[in-house]
């Protein structure tokens, strides 16, 4: 038997062995396992536990900060009788997670771009009147502080420890963002799923995917929002990052910006009742199944059944 | 030949092992069934049994059964000519071929009965014929998803929201996005000059491509984009495609404040909205 | 010998009918051996689950387009308002006990189906199987997989689901694209403006009754000219013209079969049971405004997306009239395909000069010029299915969509040149490698006379490549005798394997 004939023969036997290899693969992803657990009801077990960023004492607006936090600031002298407080230099003594002050922090990681005063250089836009619902999300999802790296959309894990985002949020507000949106409150245990369904392929599937896992623009793709928080979820909707479209308080109620987090929560954790989800990547995914399994399947007993020539 | 029966008996017993695995599999999936009903464990346990069962049938037919060569004649396709003629004499039976007239409107009958067969296909379609005409057209108030109204300073700037005329949410054709730009931004076609009163500014959210919802926007391009293919219109040049496979721009929508700074439609659309079709221009759907 | 019962059932059927002589001959009826030659059969055994499955859905489904509020089983979705089709769908796919699971296997049947087709049809096309006298059942196999892709679209259509809505917009705005008569077909088809409220009801009506049925008579049809022709076979020892080589009918013939057929349902009944397919109670209801990214069709329509993502904007306005962009992308490109598929055998007659009727198979290498159409073609469909999950390619490969698009454009036009050469070369090379004796094919005229001594590749017949250069006969001999260039040796060698593994290598 020719050399040839020996190669063609494992041809053969290695073809099925990779297929069957590659649906093991599949059975294997770690997501499988979630699928049985996540049966008996859906929205309530799926949307309890939610770490989140938000306090309730943080959502009020930055007009003033009255907080446990500023209560600091009462030791310092203020800067002249008669002469109101100051909000940014009330809050400049806030301090972050290694004993470093808001101010501090300022000028390490933000001052080089944005300015002294936060009004921008050639490096950086101006944040004047951008709120702390922007500051907070460009913190808290490591969009901020770039690094030398180009701007990064994922993941949303936050490079600053919390306490250091928490002190510039009021920081950074109280110097130069006021004006433009808080943080808001989000909580998609009170949000409607079929609501939010609705709203959010309505409103943000068309970019994001109806699961949340990402998409593409013409000329840049879209990040996947399964990791963000919900705290983040409300921020990005109010103040917009990027390219994305803002939504105002007038256009998209906090109930519905609860609902539209709700779904998502419920999206993180789909129900896949069927069996293996290939990474919820839509009906091309099922087509390569047929032909690289289903298909080579078929053609594997049907070379074992017939002959050659 | 006790080897080549030894080697038979040894199949056999293959087989009989295949066939038993397969009842017992089949056994498994009906349990499976009447139980927990687990579809990951029935569909596993009975293509299984498919399975063990094709091995087992495929063993016997390799092993146990008869394997040619076998040879068979191809048919001869053609028939001798005498036989064809003779068919064809047999057509002509009685004189048929020859009364040509009678044969002739035989065929025109068969026409007339097709075509007023045809004609019924009428009952398929509804009884307007216009692709033209919207909801919009009398002059609507612009209504969120909920129903709700939209006033001016509802949305800020670099917004985008999707909007129907009240009443008409689900009606067909119909759906709106409503944009808000920045000052100065938009560059109004001639004769749309008033149309975008305080830079809110609405288009047809139906692709004049294929017709899918046009809802990516791109608040610092300001570009509507189609998720379906990827179709993407300048909103500030009245929604003219910058890329992608749609030729013409999206239509637009006409505005006007109320003077409680409700929206709402100031006409239909500047053109039929979405794909277009023979008699766009003509805004029906035939002759 | 047989049992009793048999033998009773025989002998009662016979003093009835004289079925004797028909159960011989059809017992006896002898089929080629060739493992290739079972992929037809697959997709009749793909066709068959199909049926029992989609019967069995039938049941559950509610073909309809009233307005209901969900107060099911499946909490996310409570209090959504969606068509009753959908609604029915999730009460299939959550309440009814296994309805998941035949609900899955309907689809993977589905999408293997049409997968079955396309090889079994590259296998009849790159053998020459669809020559005289087998041009008929050419013409009804291409019937087939239109049908079979047809259905395919009205049954992804059916469930309600937000990708279905979006597949039909697509096809609403294809079909009123068609000029003269696109807003009639459009509003006649579909029930006036998109969505109309009787819109699942005709589809259903097409999907379960009217294109079954068709498939069922044509696929009786198409396997009754097989009986009477007889199958072809690639030639060999023993085979000739006149003599087909292979195993009878029973038993072996019919074991084997069978078997095909319980792997066939095997495979597909793991699948249903353990990868998920079309999750609709994910994707939500569809409401017109609604839309996602990503959002594909079934693979088998991938390449008509693809078209229509990649297609210039050529928009023809003549005098009052309008010619969409769509036309092209939507109505030409499938409806050229499909008329180009119906009529390549007569093509392939009228270029070759070849009248002859052949039951003996060509090697693909020894018909380099088809082989490298064929190869070409199924390139450029490979690349405008790719088309169809542009921006998921785009996503996943980080590339943005305007390279991508020009990119994919130049593709389908360049790349099937370079394939089809490459397919071209190969052929040339392979053909100094031996194969089995050749055969000499016969005329109708000459049958059952002694075959007249013609070369196995007339001299018409010896098509060379796809400008139509036609080198003399002798060339296939000189050709075996010369080095190869080195691309061609390398090429030579793997395609030689392959061609030995699958078995086309005598």
């Amino acid at each position: 038997m020719s050399l040839r004939r020996t190669l063609g023969r494992l041809a053969l036997v290695w073809v099925p062995v990779l297929a069957v290899a590659a649906l093991g693969g599949w059975l294997m992803v770690p997501g499988r396992g979630s699928t049985a657990a996540a049966s008996a009801s859906p929205t309530s077990s799926t949307t309890a536990p939610i770490p989140s960023t938000t306090t309730p004492g943080q959502t009020t607006t930055t007009a003033a900060p009255p907080t446990p936090l500023s209560n600091g600031t009462a030791n310092h002298p203020p800067a002249s009788p008669g002469v109101p407080v100051n909000p940014a230099t009330a809050a400049a003594n806030i301090v972050g997670a290694n004993g470093v002050t808001a101010k501090v922090l300022w000028q390490q990681d933000c001052a080089a771009c944005h300015g002294e005063t936060g009004r921008g250089t050639d490096r950086a836009p101006s944040l004047a009147g951008v709120g702390e619902a922007a500051v907070d999300f460009e913190l808290t999802t490591g969009r901020m502080p770039k690094k030398d790296s180009p701007s990064k959309t994922e993941p949303f894990s936050p490079i600053l420890p919390e306490a250091d985002i928490k002190a510039l949020d009021r920081y950074v507000t109280a110097l130069v963002a006021h004006g433009g949106p808080a943080i808001p409150t989000v909580n998609p245990l009170a949000g409607d799923v079929a609501k939010g369904h609705e709203l959010f392929t309505e409103d943000c599937a068309a970019c994001h995917n109806w699961s949340g896992s990402g998409g593409i623009l013409y000329n840049r793709p879209v990040p996947a929002i399964t990791e963000a928080t919900p705290t983040q979820l409300g921020e990005a909707l109010r103040i917009g990052p990027d390219v994305m479209p803002k939504f105002g308080p007038k256009e998209l109620s906090s109930s519905q910006v609860n609902a539209i987090d709700a779904y998502l929560e419920q999206a993180k954790h789909p129900y896949d009742h069927g069996g293996d989800p290939i990474s919820h990547l839509g009906p091309f995914a099922e087509g390569a199944v047929v032909w690289l399994v289903a298909l080579v399947g078929v053609m594997f007993v049907s070379r074992w059944i017939g002959k050659r020539g | 030949m006790t080897e080549e029966s030894d080697k038979q008996r040894r199949a056999g017993t293959a087989v009989l092992v295949c066939l038993v695995g397969a009842a017992v599999l089949g056994c498994g999936m009906a349990v499976v069934y009447w139980t927990t009903g687990n579809i990951g464990l029935e569909g596993g346990l009975l293509g299984a049994c498919f399975l063990l069962l094709a091995v087992g049938l495929v063993l016997w037919a390799h092993h146990l059964l008869p394997e040619g060569p076998f040879v068979e004649e191809y048919p001869d396709l053609q028939s001798p000519a005498a036989e064809e003629a003779s068919v064809l004499a047999t057509l002509h039976r009685g004189g048929v071929g020859r009364r040509r007239v009678l044969l002739g409107s035989i065929g025109a009958v068969a026409v007339t009965i097709g075509a007023s067969l045809l004609s019924t296909i009428r009952s398929f379609g509804p009884s307007a014929n216009s692709l033209a005409h919207t909801p919009w057209r009398q002059k609507r108030v612009l209504v969120d998803s909920d129903g709700k109204p939209i006033k001016m300073g509802d949305l800020p700037v670099g917004a985008a929201l999707s909007v129907y005329p009240q009443g008409f949410i689900e009606a067909p054709m119909v759906a709106c996005m409503l944009i808000h730009l920045p000052p100065h931004a938009n560059h109004p076609l001639p004769g749309r000059r008033a149309w975008a009163p305080g830079d809110y500014i609405c288009y047809s959210k139906v692709c004049s491509h294929a017709g899918c919802p046009v809802n990516l926007y791109d608040r610092v391009s300001m570009d509507l984009e189609c998720p379906c293919h990827q179709s993407t219109f300048d909103v500030t040049r009245g929604a003219h495609p910058v890329f992608g496979p749609a030729a013409g721009s999206l239509a637009q929508l006409p505005l006007s404040v109320d003077p409680d700074g409700t929206l709402r439609s100031a006409g239909d659309f500047s053109e039929p909205p979405g794909p277009v079709f023979w008699h766009w221009s003509k805004g029906v759907a035939g002759g | 010998m047989a049992a009793r019962p048999i033998r009773k059932l025989n002998a009662a059927m016979d003093e009835r009918l004289g079925s004797q002589h028909f159960l011989k001959t059809a017992l006896d009826h002898i089929f080629p051996d060739n493992w290739s030659f079972m992929l037809g059969e697959a997709a009749m055994y793909c066709f068959i689950i199909l049926v029992l499955t989609g019967v069995w859905l039938t049941f559950f489904f509610d073909p309809s387009d009233t307005t209901v509020v969900y107060q099911g089983s499946y909490l996310p979705l409570h209090g959504e308002s969606m068509n009753s089709a959908y609604q029915s769908v999730v009460h299939i796919s959550m309440d009814v006990r296994a309805g998941l699971l035949i609900r899955q296997v309907h689809h993977w049947a589905a999408d293997l189906f049409i997968a079955v087709i396309i090889c079994h049809q590259a296998r009849i096309f790159f053998t020459g199987a669809f020559r005289k006298p087998r041009e008929i059942n050419w013409l009804i196999g291409v019937t087939l997989l239109l049908l079979s892709i047809f259905n395919g679209f009205t049954g992804y259509s059916l469930p309600g689901d937000l990708m279905s809505g979006l597949g039909l917009r697509i096809g609403y705005s294809i079909a009123e694209s068609i000029p003269l008569l696109g807003g009639w077909t459009a509003y006649l088809f579909f029930g006036g403006q998109f969505p109309s409220n009787e819109l699942t009801h005709r589809l259903f009506v097409l999907h379960v009754f009217v294109v079954p049925l068709l498939i069922m008579g044509l696929l009786g049809l198409h396997l009754a000219l097989i009986w009477r022709q007889k199958h072809t076979q690639f030639p060999g020892t023993g085979r000739t013209e006149r003599k087909l080589v292979g195993s009878q009918l029973w038993p072996t013939y019919a074991f084997r079969s069978i078997a095909l057929m319980c792997a066939v349902t095997g495979l597909l009944f793991i699948l249903g049971g353990l990868v998920q397919i079309n999750p609709i109670w994910e994707y939500g209801p569809y409401h017109p405004y609604m839309a996602s990214s990503f959002a594909q069709p079934d693979w088998y329509t991938g390449w008509m997306e693809g078209s229509l993502r990649l297609f210039p904007p050529w928009r023809l306005h003549i005098g009052g009239w309008t010619v969409s962009e769509l036309f092209w992308s939507g109505v030409v490109i499938p409806g050229g395909t499909f008329l180009l598929m119906y009529a390549y055998p007569f093509l392939e007659r009228w270029w070759t000069g070849d009248h002859l009727s052949h039951n003996l198979l060509d090697r693909p290498r020894q018909r380099s010029g088809r082989t490298a159409l064929g190869v070409a073609v199924l390139t450029a469909y490979a690349v405008l299915t790719v088309a169809g999950g542009q921006d998921v390619f785009g996503y996943y490969l980080n590339l943005q969509q305007a390279p991508l698009t020009f990119g994919l454009r130049g593709a389908v036009i360049g790349l099937p040149v370079i394939t089809g050469w490459i397919a071209w070369r190969v052929c040339r090379d392979l053909r100094g490698v031996p194969v089995a004796p050749t055969e000499v094919p016969e005329g109708p005229a000459s049958s059952g006379a002694t075959p007249s001594p013609k070369p196995f590749l007339p001299d018409r017949a010896a098509w060379q490549g796809p400008h139509g250069k036609r080198e003399p006969a002798v060339a296939a001999a000189t050709n075996g005798g010369r080095t190869p260039a080195r691309t061609g040796d390398a090429l030579t060698r793997v395609a030689s394997r392959l061609g030995r593994t699958l078995g086309r290598g005598g």
